[in-house]
């Protein structure tokens, strides 16, 4: 019920623009906008599988915080 | 003040919401502006323009079911988006710009991590598994900090 509450109040939200809540909404949405994946040119995928080609294992390392490459 | 001087103001104040809110669910620039027209068409029908008390809210409602209509009857291979709330919850769930400020308020009351993960989820529409993702979490400790934020948020709405 509160899910559905919440759904239905952030899509109002879309037509009335409390300014409180925008300010909510933008903070955490700009938090992680920094964050999508990148889109690649044919240019750069190329680069990309260039790299991979020579060092087919990079890959596989871990970044600085051991999860992985993205 | 006549009716039909009422009405113009009505529809000079809520017209960029409608526009703006269509053009959040829809793509198609000239089917936004269409259902826009279709929205104020059916205020002019119903809407009492004496009654200031609502008005934000009624027309919403009107607006949010031109929405759903032109995914039902005119774009049927197209999935109703997501953000789009039921019917029943609309009519259960005080719309106002008062329930939005306590919204926001609680919001802002809950840990970092359980607000993001609410207005991720429920606002920009991302499932619990892409908000792990971007959150470098675990998915089942993202779940449980959804359901977390949802029992905390809960208590303070409720707390007002």
């Amino acid at each position: 019920m509160l899910e559905a509450a919440i759904k239905t109040l952030f899509d109002y939200q879309r037509f009335e623009r409390n300014a409180s809540l925008q300010d909510v909404i933008d903070e955490v949405l700009g938090r992680y906008a920094q964050i999508q994946p990148l889109e690649l040119s044919d240019d750069e995928l190329s680069m990309a599988a260039g790299g991979t080609r020579e060092n087919p294992d990079a890959s596989q390392e871990p970044d600085y915080d051991g999860r992985g490459k993205v | 003040m006549t009716d039909a001087e009422r009405f113009d103001a009505i529809y000079r104040e809520y017209r960029p919401k409608v526009l703006d809110y269509i053009h959040s669910h829809v793509n198609d620039p000239q089917d936004a502006e269409d259902l826009c027209s279709e929205v104020f068409r059916k205020a002019l029908e119903h809407l009492d323009p004496e009654s200031g008390k609502g008005v934000s809210s009624y027309i919403y409602t009107i607006t949010r079911n031109t929405v759903v209509d032109y995914y039902r009857t005119r774009r049927v291979h197209t999935p109703l988006p997501e953000t789009l709330p039921a019917e029943d919850s609309m009519e259960e769930t005080v719309l106002n710009g008062e329930t939005l400020e306590r919204l926001a308020g609680a919001l802002r009351r809950l840990p970092d991590r359980e607000r993001d993960i609410l207005v991720l989820h429920y606002y920009a529409d991302n499932s619990l598994q892409e908000i792990a993702n971007k959150m470098a979490l675990p998915y089942g400790v993202t779940k449980r900090a959804h359901q977390s934020a949802l029992h905390r948020l809960r208590t303070l709405l409720a707390d007002g």
